[in-house]
């Protein structure tokens, strides 16, 4: 079943639910640029673990994303904080910046 | 009528309450009902010779007892283990469909539905239908403080308030005040009133639809799938102080993707800080809205909700908040989850 926000439990219903490599993909994307405001590189590993960069070269292999999260904060020092001006105006800016 | 669509998995009912609250009465009442046929009931006490499971042992409902500690202090085997026995047992014998965990007077009930939650095969194999929160009105007012008495209030899916004809009115309306002011999702019954029967039939409705119609009115379904400029996010404050509620209204379907990494992100950065999220809301490609409810650190899974006869209910979140600024929460949610992003 894996944990509730990994895309391949959408709630869609019955025989709607996207491919799990493209709701996988999608939220690759997303997830990518919140750990950017840490300056973290997120990628998808064979749709089942997320891997962290640092640009130090560090690196953590991970698989839901409470431990994402944590993975985060341990490679850049500090927590993610959705709800710190400087993330939510980053978060804005990359929006803006992809209409 | 709201119902959980193509959910499979076995119901569990959660009843809890400080101790002395009536939980034990309360479910021997509920034994001579019809709906209790085909239930198993665990009994969690604190003390090693369980006394409830006696009181409560039947010949036509299935009780086990949880003794030897308080539930919240035995997550890591004890009630693993018990939860797993249970899904065992259903898969040989096929007389119950639906468990009652009661927990001890002094178990959180967020532990016990953390413990569910987080462990794969459970989480898979169980729902948790109802959480069912016993409040005594006579002695409620000296346990106020008590942080598991606290805590078993914002769990709760539904307060019954018991002792309601020993109390005096004006400690019933104290109580009563101090239910909704904790939890004001919560509808708030008298237990003396309240069939199990009832409670069965309606669960899907008592976590559902009071959240429904405070939410004010809007649009159920977006208009179109189109891109917009900016989500058309609204909040308004319901409580003048303590802890904060507010609702946030949103009109154009979501992508699962980005919500679910944006609610992730908020329980686990500010979830001790979280009393409460609770709301339906629209998703990209789904045929019916979802449930979402999330408690502290916890998500429950988003259940697929089918609503008969009431289309015109709006997609929206209603949160309540401890410290925490809405302001700032209304604008994460439009800058991360807002419609009108093609990409993040």
């Amino acid at each position: 079943m894996g944990h509730w926000s990994s895309p391949g439990r959408h709630p869609a219903g019955r025989g709607r639910d996207p491919l799990p490599a493209v709701a996988r993909m999608a939220q690759a994307r997303a997830l990518a640029m919140i750990c950017a405001h840490a300056g973290i590189a997120v990628r998808d590993w064979m749709l089942t673990s997320w891997i962290l960069e640092d640009r130090a070269g560090g690196a953590l292999i991970v698989e839901t994303l409470p431990e994402v999260w944590d993975g985060v904060a341990r490679l850049s020092g500090r927590p993610v904080d959705p709800l710190d001006d400087a993330f939510i105006a980053h978060m804005e800016a990359g929006t803006a910046g992809t209409r | 009528m709201i119902r959980p669509v193509g959910d499979l998995r076995l119901p569990v009912f959660i009843v809890t309450g400080y101790l002395g609250s009536g939980k034990t009465t309360f479910l021997r009442r509920a034994l001579d009902e019809a709906a209790f046929t085909r239930t198993l009931m665990l009994v969690n006490e604190a003390a090693a010779l369980g006394v409830d499971d006696h009181l409560l042992r039947n010949d036509t409902g299935a009780v086990a007892l949880l003794a030897n500690g308080c539930l919240c202090c035995r997550i890591d085997r004890g009630v693993k283990e018990e939860l797993h026995g249970v899904l065992a047992l259903h898969r040989t014998r096929k007389d119950f469909d639906r468990v009652i965990l009661e927990l001890s007077g002094l178990a959180d009930p967020l532990a016990v539905i953390a413990t569910i939650t987080s462990d794969p095969y459970l989480d898979g194999q169980l729902r948790i239908a109802l959480v069912v929160t016993l409040v005594d009105a006579v002695h409620a007012l000296e346990s106020l403080d008590a942080a598991e008495h606290r805590r078993q209030i914002e769990a709760a899916d539904v307060v019954l308030i018991t002792k309601t004809d020993m109390a005096a009115p004006n400690s019933l309306a104290a109580v009563d005040a101090h239910v909704a002011r904790v939890q004001p999702l919560a509808p708030r019954r008298p237990a003396v009133e309240t069939q199990f029967g009832w409670l069965v039939e309606q669960a899907a409705d008592l976590r559902a639809d009071r959240i429904a119609r405070g939410a004010g009115a809007g649009r159920w379904r977006g208009e179109s799938l189109g891109p917009a400029p900016r989500p058309p996010v609204v909040a308004f404050s319901c409580l003048p102080a303590g802890p904060e509620t507010f609702c946030l209204r949103v009109e154009q379907p979501l992508e699962w993707s980005r919500l679910a990494l944006w609610l992730s992100l908020l329980l686990h950065r500010h979830g001790d800080r979280i009393l409460r999220i609770k709301g339906f809301l629209t998703l990209k490609g789904a045929d019916a809205p979802v449930l979402i409810n999330c408690v502290r650190h916890i998500a429950y899974f988003p259940e697929h909700m089918e609503r008969e006869g009431d289309a015109e209910l709006p997609s929206f979140l209603v949160f309540i908040v401890d410290g925490l600024p809405g302001e700032r929460i209304v604008r994460s949610f439009a800058a991360c989850v807002g419609e009108g992003t093609a990409a993040w």
